[in-house]
Formats: structure tokens, sequence, C-alpha cells
């Protein structure tokens, strides 16, 4: 188990080494300099900027440059931010995601899974179509749509909600909504994908046989298979989920990572793009590994490798 | 010594139905599937023929901000009323959907015939190349795909048609490479590759004639549920300003425009309205095609 858990987590030097090898070529190969500016600079004036951010040198060299200060933690300065440090961006923004995220993680699962029960249990009837067509729609539509909608509704005409803002619970409802929608679409489906897949299992008749409660073979012997697909959906899902969506943080006025996520790639703010890249792909191993080891708790079938 | 003479053709009442005409089959079958084939074929045709009938130009303009109905300056009428620069919302619908569809389609192609050769080397190859080709897979699924795609579309500045296509189509063929080796490895052992083997085939012959049909199912299946995803990553581009660019335009675009449009004085509905519908049901409809297509290709057939 230990050694499973290791060697996971090893797995994300390659990981981390391809993204930001990838990031640096493709910033290096964008033509224009990060500091290029509206007002024309002297040449000398911009060498000595280039300098002291040490873009000067070649791609390989700003490269190892920066992992020699990942290897103790520093993530360097911002290109863009004036005077903040990506460490400092990163460890403000973080907690908002993370907050939004988890908030949002949960509706969605609240909604989805019993949602997709609901639509697999009772297969073709109105149920199911109900609930798969509210699903289908949840995945048909862009975030900023749903955003949008949500808004005129709910803030311009019953004037219900704040329209965005950081700190209070009000604040959250919305962009949790938001953010959650195409996740509890997803997530639904899946789950109703998998009743059907176990619904004529043996041991699911043999519990019918029995003569059991309808909610106790659903609860005690249906959830714990049927909620696999949704399982190994989630690791992924949630790194996605917490490292927060632009489109969100944007409409809603959220200062969280999924803002860093986008305008640092368009202001190629190169150390803040590494920076974001290395949170996202820590949080997809850690969350896949996650969901590995709680796979191998649900479903005695599959044992992790040792 | 003589040659036996072939065989006589199997007789017509008792041939029996290949893997491909039992799924069309009970394709037919699901009516949600069949509906939206129809509405998709029928849509493509409107965004084919609709711009070449109606102009979408900026030169014949009626009023800025028109709402659906005849135009209170030109008299002119206009279904989805008229955007901010007067242009008739419903040819640009039209229009937008070509876009749209081609920025799907194309990297969806491109997607599945990277990840089809991918995989079916790998799964073909078997040993120490399937190890490395798959684990190279897994180091790529770590990498946050849209980060990617948005430096490239920053890298290459100039945005035509092309580096959109490249940017969506490029990245996303990791999942299909893993579909087709898992389907190769479970044929590559059966009779009929064997046989093919034994009478000397090569080995391309043997992947492409003998393999590769019998992957194909899985693949369209997972191609039919990955354009909409293309599409709307396309929209999500253009949310950002970095996807199709004025004159042009896609249901992303024009409806990113109708989002930004929208202010509590007044709101322009029908600029986010229209093109909203027109992407939701060309998803909505794909989507139902590609579950459609899901269950007719599932040999279990439990859903049929």
């Amino acid at each position: 188990m230990l050694r499973f858990v290791l060697f996971r987590l090893l797995w994300l030097v390659p990981i981390l080494v391809v993204t930001l090898g990838l990031t640096t070529w493709l910033m290096r190969v964008a033509p224009g300099s990060p500091f290029a500016a509206e007002k024309r600079v002297d040449p000398q004036i911009m060498q000595q900027i280039e300098r002291k951010w040490g873009i000067d040198k070649s791609g390989w060299q700003w490269f190892r440059r920066y992992v020699e200060g990942l290897a103790v933690g520093d993530l360097g300065p911002s290109f863009k931010v004036q005077g903040r440090t990506v460490n400092d961006l990163l460890s403000s923004a973080i907690p908002v995601s993370l907050t939004l995220g988890l908030l949002a993680l949960f509706l969605s699962l609240l909604i989805g899974v019993p949602a997709g029960f609901l639509a697999g249990l009772r297969q073709n009837t109105g149920w199911d179509y109900g609930s798969m067509a509210i699903a289908l729609v949840g995945i048909s539509l862009p975030a900023f749509v749903i955003g949008v909608v949500l808004i005129i509704f709910l803030v311009f005409e019953w004037e219900a909600l704040p329209v965005g803002g950081w700190g209070t619970v009000k604040q959250l409802i919305l962009p949790a909504i938001t953010l959650a929608a195409p996740f509890a679409a997803v997530l639904a489906r899946l789950s109703r994908a998998g009743v059907l897949e176990i619904v004529h299992e043996d041991y699911i008749r043999t519990a019918k046989a029995k003569g059991l409660p309808r909610g106790e073979i659903v609860l005690k012997h249906m959830v714990r298979g049927a909620i696999l697909p949704v399982v190994s959906y989630l690791g992924p899902a949630a790194a996605a989920i917490f490292t927060g969506s632009f489109v969100v943080e944007k409409l809603f006025r959220i200062p969280g990572m999924g803002m860093h996520f986008v305008n640092s790639a368009i202001n190629r703010d190169f150390s803040l793009i590494l920076g974001v890249v290395i949170v996202y792909s820590t949080f997809l191993v850690c969350f896949n590994l996650v969901v590995d080891i709680a796979y191998g708790f649900l479903d005695p079938r599959v044992r992790l490798a040792k | 010594m003589t040659v036996a003479a072939p065989a006589p053709p199997p007789d017509e009442t008792v041939a029996g139905r290949s893997l491909a005409q039992d799924a069309l089959r009970r394709l037919i079958r699901n009516r949600a599937a069949t509906a939206s084939a129809v509405f998709l074929l029928l849509l493509v045709v409107a965004c084919v023929v609709v711009p070449l009938l109606v102009s979408h130009d900026v030169q014949r303009t009626a009023a800025k901000f028109e709402p659906p109905g005849p135009s209170a300056k030109t008299g002119m009428f206009h279904v989805f009323g008229t955007d901010e620069l007067g242009r008739d919302l419903f040819a640009r619908c039209f229009y937008g959907g070509r876009i749209s569809l081609l920025i799907g389609i194309v990297a969806t192609l491109i997607a599945i015939l990277i990840g089809t050769l991918y995989g079916s080397i790998a799964g073909y190859a078997g040993g120490w190349i399937d190890n490395v080709m798959m684990r190279i897979v897994d180091i790529l699924y770590g990498v946050p795909y849209m980060l990617i795609v948005l430096l490239i579309m920053v890298a290459v500045g100039k945005r035509g048609l092309v580096p959109i296509f490249a940017a969506l189509g490029l990245f996303q063929w990791l999942t299909t490479a893993r579909i087709v080796r898992g389907q190769v490895l479970t044929y590559k052992g059966r009779e009929f590759v064997l046989a093919a083997r034994t009478i000397g085939a090569p080995r391309g012959r043997i992947l492409v004639r003998h393999l590769l049909p019998n992957v194909m199912g899985p693949v369209i299946v997972y191609s039919t549920l990955m354009v909409p995803s293309v599409i709307l990553q396309e929209a999500f581009l253009s949310y950002l300003g970095l996807g199709v660019q004025e004159p042009h335009t896609s249901w992303g675009l024009l409806a990113s425009d109708g989002a930004r449009a929208i202010n509590p004085i007044r709101t322009y509905w029908w600029l986010l309205a229209f093109p909203a519908l027109f992407l939701a049901s060309t998803l909505l409809a794909l989507n139902f095609l590609g579950d459609g297509l899901r269950d007719a290709f599932d040999p279990k057939g439990k859903r049929a």
C-alpha cells in the first residue's frame, strides 16, 4: 500500500517535467516579449528588464534556474503583477478556489447522484427521461450561458441574490451552482449508467430473493457497486473544480485560481503559468490517487498492485 | 491435381448480419437517436444553405439592437432581431453554425486519426513499445490541456481557423488511443488474425484490414461524443476572445457576445437566447446520437 502511494506520487515528477517543459517551450516560441508595452522602451532598459527576470538566457537555462527555485519551494516573482511573488498570489487564490470548489463538488454530488439513481432505478419512465434531459441540457450549455441566465433571473429580475464578490455566504450561492451544474449533469449520467450496470447482477437478485425491503437493497447493495463509475470520474473532476473556473470567477468577480489560469497565459506571465500548472497537476495526481485507494475499498474485486 | 471450385455464395436467406448492420438496426429503433440524426442532417444543410440566401453582412444593416420582428427603421423582418452592429441575427446564427460545426468535426477528426494510429501501433506492437507509449499517454493525461490550448492560441497570435483546429485537435487523442489499444489487444489474439498471419499477410495489412474495422465501433461512438465537447471548448475560447475572430463568428462567439450585452438596465435577451438555443440543441442532438450509437454497438444490448 505504502509502496503504491509512493510510486503514484513519484509519477508526479515526469508529469511536471513534461508539462513545465512544454509550457516553457510554448512561451519561448511565442513571438514578442511579455514586457512589450504600448510605449516604446529604450532597448537598453528592455535588456535590463529581461536580465532581471532571467529571460535573456536560453529557454533551457531559464528552465534550470526555475527548477532550482522550485526545489526550495520558490516559484519566483510574477512577471505582470507588480511586486508580488507567485507563492504570494497562489496562496491567496487557492483557499478561495478550494472553498468554492468544495461547495460546488458537494452540490453536484448531492444533486447528480440521487438524480442518476432515480433515473436508473426507474428506467424508461418519465423520471428517467426527465432527469436525463435536464442533465443533457446541463452538459450542452457553456458555463457562461448558465451563469448569465442565473444572473438575469435571480439578480436582475427577482433581486434575490447579490451579483458577485467574495466574503459572504450569499455571494457563494450563484457561483457554486454555476460551477456545479456541468459536473452534476455528468455525475447523474454516470450514476445512472452505474445502476443499470449492476441492476441485473446476481447479488442484487439474491438480495431481492431474500425479501429485503427495496430501500435496503438500494442503500446497502446497489450504492456500493453503482457508485464506482462516479468515483473514478471524481478524480479529474475534483482537480478541475478545485483549480477554479475562469468563467465563473469572471462572472461573479471571485479572486480565485481560475483567473490566474487564463490571465497568466494571455499575459504571458511565465512564472505564474508554471505555478498554476504545478498546482493543477499536483491536485490531479493526488485526487486520482485518493480515488484509486477509495476504489479498492469499494470494490473488493479490485486490489491495488503492490 | 485439380483445384476445388470456390464454394457457391451462401444462400441470401441465411446470410448473417454483420456487426455494423446489427448496430444500425438497433440505432434506427432508438427514436431519440434517429430524430437527433435527422435534426443534425437538416441543421448541416441549413448551415450551408441559409448564409448563401440571407446576408449576414454589415452592409445591409438595419437598426442596432432590434428585437425579433419587423425593423422599425427599414421595415425588414428580422426573425431573431439584430445585433450591436445591426446585423441580422438569424443569418449569423446559421453562419456561425457553419464554423462551430466545422471546428467540431475537423478537430475531432484530427484527434481520432492520431489516437487511432497511436493506439493501434501500441496495441499491436505490444511489449515494451506498448508500455512506453502508454506511459507517455499517462503522463500527458496529467497536463492541463486547456492551458496548453490557451498558450498555443496566444503563441500563434494571428488567428485563423487552422490554429483552432490544431490547438483543439492535437491534444485530445489520449482517450481514443486508450480505447483503440484496448480493442486491438482483445482482437489480436483471435483466430482470424492468426489465419491472416499464417497465410503471410504483412503486419500493416493485418492492422488495417483485420483489426481496425473491429475497432471502429467504439471509436465512432466516442467521436460522436467528442464533437459536442470540442464545440463547447471553442465557445470557451471565444468567450476569452481567443477563438473565432470577427467578422467570422461561431455559436460560442455569438453566445458570449450575447452574454456580454446583458446588463441590469436593458436586456437584449435575443442575443443570448438564440445562439444558446442553437448551441444547446445541436449538442443535445449529438449527445443523444452518441448515446444511441453506444447502446447500438453494445453487444450486451442492455438498453435496447
